[in-house]
């Protein structure tokens, strides 16, 4: 798995390329609470080149999702591919994401 | 005219008159017969009505669909053939000529009789109920047995008081007995006793037969008491242990089984969960194996049998809710009933996620250390397990353990998998009924535990 951290504009998005399970997702977690720590308040996750997500990778999302709820900020996934998008519905979670086609939508939703 | 069903409420509610008045007939027409009609003005507007009643049930006989080795007739000509082969004739002659005869103010004669072929009817009538399963065998079979016995009794006594009332010298019973001033409703009283006691092979010996033609007819009698007292013992305590036939087979699997288990070193508080095990499949089906039943069945009667079957279950799956008919045929042709006794590890942890229960009866729980709250713990009729570990393809972190006894349906891979391939609606159903679990997902995934 390969991380890109892009924090060029007010808007951090991460984009996550190959697998996220369980060696790789305590990375992404790192990765995410360092951008917080930053004062990161909107993240977008870019899933447009990640093709598995395991239920660690879930668990991030989900614990990103409630800190960042929490806060009073945004969190938003984007790009996903048909595998990934049904592995979050088929585990119930769909619903509690904002999801975007592409990375370019979530960032003009999140700007506007 | 339309045709009738054979098993529709009408026909049936008709049979039961039918067989009623062939029951009346049976009882009152001996007795009638014995007094020459003497009072049968009284009773004349019956006789005709009963014989209206009996020429409209051959009518309706030709407008009935019958079913034979499983094919239900429905074709005109094929019924009447059959009728005309069966029981049309008697059921003419029991009722035509009788009911020209009421004309002419009850003649008496040989004709008087004929209504007796009614008696026929009511033996076809019953005989139909129990190949149509209409009530329960047993009970059907005593009704029979108890009419039989009834009428029997009543013919034997009429017979007696024949030959007492056919014999005017000293010698006959009713004279004997001084009984010949007496009314007939008391005559006929003694000899029912007389038959009764007799054929009961009590015999007090108040009324004995003398004359040839009396000690003929007890002769018969008593050789006939004793065949009908043997049949009718055997025939109660037959219908008696088949009324209980099924319990008393359940107590005696149970008990070879723990017999077997005992023998082969199997714990006592094993055996007694055995024990509760089956008594409880065995209030919940009767001794029936469902499965067995069904595998017999073509494709399309199964999956209407099973919907039947299984419509309580279904209703507490949201799964099948929101199916389409077909789609739930196709879901009960892929999912399997399964029961669970209480404290059994329903789904276990360490192994691949490759089933999802959809529980439509009874508690399950995850067993974890993790500090989660109850709703998200348990799981109760309409809600499934198994799904993140089977989604997600990962092993499951916890064991499910059942609370009581658990009713659910398995869904395994290959069913899910042949489910999306036949069904492009499977996933989208699935997606939606997903979302209802959300919450409790949400628990789960953040605290790591996969079940």
């Amino acid at each position: 798995m390969q991380l890109t951290v892009d924090t060029s504009s007010q808007l951090t998005c991460i984009a996550i390329e190959g697998g996220l399970d369980s060696a790789t997702a305590p990375h992404l977690e790192t990765s995410i609470e360092t951008c917080l720590a930053d004062g990161a308040t909107a993240l977008i996750l870019d899933l447009s080149a990640t093709d598995y997500v395991s239920s660690m990778g879930l668990r991030v999302f989900l614990s990103t999702l409630k800190t960042l709820k929490a806060s009073g900020g945004r969190f938003v996934l984007a790009g996903l591919n048909g595998e990934v998008q049904e592995i979050i519905d088929l585990a119930g979670v769909g619903p509690l994401f904002d999801i975007y086609p592409t990375v370019d939508q979530a960032r003009h939703s999140l700007a506007g | 005219m339309r045709l009738f069903r054979e098993t529709s409420r009408f026909k049936i509610s008709w049979d039961i008159l039918i067989c009623a008045v062939a029951l009346i007939t049976g009882l009152v027409l001996p007795v009638e017969l014995l007094q020459g009609f003497a009072y049968s003005n009284r009773l004349a507007v019956w006789w005709t009505v009963f014989s209206v009643i009996g020429l409209v049930d051959i009518i309706l006989s030709f407008n009935t669909t019958v079913e034979h080795q499983g094919v239900v007739l429905r074709d005109r000509r094929a019924i009447a053939r059959r009728y005309l082969r069966g029981m049309f004739w008697p059921d003419l002659i029991a009722n035509l000529p009788f009911f020209l005869a009421s004309g002419l103010a009850m003649q008496t004669g040989w004709v008087t009789a004929l209504p007796l072929l009614r008696l026929l009817r009511m033996l076809h009538i019953t005989s139909r109920w129990e190949d149509l399963q209409l009530l329960q065998i047993p009970v059907l079979r005593m009704i029979r047995y108890g009419l039989a016995l009834m009428l029997i009794t009543n013919g034997i006594a009429c017979l007696w008081l024949w030959v007492g009332l056919a014999d005017s010298s000293p010698l006959g019973w009713i004279q004997r007995l001084q009984l010949s001033r007496t009314n007939f409703p008391d005559l006929y009283l003694h000899s029912l006793y007389w038959t009764i006691t007799t054929l009961a092979t009590v015999g007090y010996g108040d009324i004995t037969p003398k004359t040839s033609l009396e000690i003929i007819l007890a002769i018969v009698m008593m050789m006939t008491g004793a065949i009908l007292l043997a049949f009718a013992v055997g025939n109660v305590v037959s219908i008696i242990s088949q009324l209980d036939g099924g319990r008393l087979e359940h107590r005696n699997r149970q008990s070879a089984i723990t017999r077997y288990l005992q023998l082969n070193g199997v714990e006592r508080q094993t055996i007694d969960r055995v024990r509760r095990f089956n008594d409880y499949q065995w209030a919940r089906t009767g001794g029936i194996n469902p499965r067995q039943i069904l595998a017999d069945l073509p494709a399309e009667l199964r999956s209407e049998v099973t919907i039947r079957i299984l419509q309580e279950s279904i209703s507490n799956v949201p799964l099948f809710l929101a199916a389409s008919t077909p789609l739930q045929k196709r879901l009960l042709a892929e999912l399997l009933p399964v029961t669970f006794p209480p404290c059994t590890v329903v789904l276990e942890d360490e192994a691949m996620g490759e089933q999802i229960l959809f529980i439509t009866a009874g508690s399950v729980a995850i067993n974890t250390n993790q500090d989660l709250p109850s709703d998200v713990l348990h799981y109760g009729p309409g809600d499934y397990v198994g799904d993140l570990a089977f989604f997600l393809r990962e092993r499951r972190t916890d064991p499910v353990l059942s609370q009581s006894y658990v009713e659910a349906f398995l869904l395994n891979r290959h069913s899910f998998d042949e489910l999306c391939r036949l069904e492009p609606r499977f996933k989208e159903l699935l997606r939606q009924v997903a979302a209802k679990q959300t919450a409790r997902n949400q628990a789960l995934l953040i605290a790591g535990v996969i079940v």
